[in-house]
């Protein structure tokens, strides 16, 4: 539906200047698909294809512009782009209330309406789909009455109105608290790349890796971003930051990769890098 | 000879031009392109409905009025202090303080990230407390420093640097589009701006040659 031009400019001032057009992304892809290895551009294509569909042309452009920082004109070529690029679509592509209603919808064409799929949530994630500024004094009320973590399990049904209407709440998704969130996750999550690249090259695959432990919805996905960032704060970024000295990270990476796939809490795993630091052999330096 | 009439004439006549001279103040008001002019036609117009409204005993009217008056002069007065302490920064420390009324707080606690490389930029920050750091080049902001102010003019509009907390401590933010709102507006503050902007642009550039110069062991040019 193409609004009148008055409408647009207003959209535009307050939402953004969204272009919503997917020839734009494809220009783009066909610009960068030189530059890649063959497995590395065929990853990229789909997420293209797959982010548009989650949400739109301009995050599928979000999506290259973060592969664009790693390959391109006189960039050298990355080893670990093909993995970078599978688990960055990956992450963009978060589980929330209105992508596993799209799927739903996707996967109930022409089936059986009745067929639904239940999922856990939990209550800051459906706080998240609220703008920022209303978002954030919910989730401080939420977190100071400890119902933040509180398990809501939603029913998809394909032909359902809610699941539709949940499903709509996508186009509001890229203005959404959990958006943001999820934004700087994945940022920070190519910085950490970055600053390894620099510090310890042989650690980048591992630290690319690293990706993979946050996966699903609910409860377990909040412990796996604990855990997740308990490995950068407490392992990556001491490394890179020079406060450990001589510790193989590529290898201690490898270690606690292992140790997390248990899905344990943060503070054991803490302990478990504690434990795997004082094991080196040269201690922490004093700051 | 019975002149009440007359008069009660000439009364109707200036109250009508009253009112038709309020009104054309109002639409010159709409004319206006610019935030300066528009407050001082709104002033004018202000006086003028009050007048008017007072002697056709129309309070709700002066009401109105008496409302909307003081508020086109505190906006004045900003937009006037505003290009006055843009101006003084052009021509002395070239710093960006003026910029503290239209900016909102954020605390940051240690670790925290307000900014990674590569990111798309769309707010500058002033340092109020606490200790920051760009990560990439290790530099430790001073208090008082503005961060991210050039991400509004350069062309990629990316992040250059990972800006990181350190210790926990109060920064002001101000989102690009909000200096736009006061560039666009106010023509007069957008040219001094540029001026400031550019004028730390070359400061920059100067101590990178003195930089460069003790490195090579040159004089700087």
């Amino acid at each position: 539906m193409k609004l009148p031009v008055d409408f647009r400019l207003l959209k535009e001032r307050y939402l953004g200047e969204a272009s919503r057009k997917p020839w734009i992304a494809e220009n783009r892809l066909a610009e960068l698909i030189p530059y890649l290895q063959p497995g590395a551009a065929e990853t990229v294509r789909s997420a293209v294809t797959s982010l548009m569909a989650y949400q739109d042309p301009d995050y599928a452009l979000l999506y290259l512009s973060r592969i664009g920082r790693y390959a391109g004109p006189g960039k050298e070529p990355c080893a670990f782009l093909g993995a970078l690029a599978s688990r960055m679509d990956v992450r963009m592509r978060y589980i929330d209330p209105p992508s596993v209603a799209q799927d739903v919808l996707i996967e109930d064409e022409g089936r059986d309406a009745a067929a639904g799929r239940r999922v856990p949530f939990c209550l800051c994630d459906l706080v998240g789909l609220l703008p920022p500024s209303a978002a954030d004094t919910v989730l401080q009320v939420i977190s100071y009455l400890r119902l933040s973590h509180r398990a809501v399990v939603l029913r998809f049904t394909g032909g359902r109105r809610w699941t539709r209407a949940w499903a709509l709440l996508r186009y509001a998704r890229t203005y959404s608290r959990r958006a943001k969130t999820e934004n700087a996750w994945v940022e920070r999550w190519l910085h950490m790349i970055d600053r390894v690249r620099t510090c310890q090259p042989a650690a980048v695959e591992e630290m690319v890796q690293t990706a993979d432990i946050v996966r699903g919805s609910g409860a377990g996905y909040h412990r796996d971003l604990a855990n997740w960032n308990v490995i950068v704060d407490r392992l990556v970024k001491p490394v890179c930051d020079g406060t450990v000295a001589s510790l193989d990270l590529a290898a201690a990476l490898r270690v606690v990769l292992k140790a997390v796939s248990d899905r344990p809490e943060p503070a054991v795993l803490e302990k478990q890098i504690a434990d795997l630091i004082a094991a080196q052999p040269f201690q922490l330096r004093t700051a | 000879m019975d002149i009440s009439g007359v008069a009660s004439d000439m009364s109707g006549l200036a109250s009508g031009a009253g009112g038709l001279i309020a009104s054309a103040f109002v639409v010159a008001g709409y004319t206006m392109r610019t935030m300066i002019p528009l407050r001082i036609v709104g002033i004018i117009t202000n006086v003028v409905f009050i007048i008017y409204a007072l002697s056709h005993r129309n309070y709700p009217i002066v009401a109105l009025h008496m409302i909307l008056l003081p508020l086109n002069v505190y906006r004045l007065r900003e937009m006037l202090v505003l290009i006055r302490n843009v101006k003084r920064s052009v021509s002395g420390n070239l710093s960006m303080n003026w910029l503290k009324p239209f900016m909102t707080e954020r605390r940051c606690a240690p670790g925290e990230v307000l900014f990674y490389k590569h990111e798309r930029a769309t707010e500058m920050f002033y340092i109020v407390s606490g200790r920051f750091r760009l990560v990439e080049s290790g530099i430790e902001l001073p208090i008082g420093s503005i961060v991210g102010e050039f991400g509004m003019l350069s062309p990629d509009n990316e992040r250059t640097q990972t800006l990181e907390c350190l210790e926990k401590g109060v920064v002001l933010g101000v989102t690009y589009q909000k200096v736009e709102e006061l560039y666009v507006q106010n023509p007069e503050f957008g040219f001094y701006f540029l001026k400031l902007v550019s004028a730390r642009l070359f400061q920059n550039v100067g101590k990178l040659e003195a930089q460069v110069a003790a490195l090579s062991g040159k004089p700087a040019s």
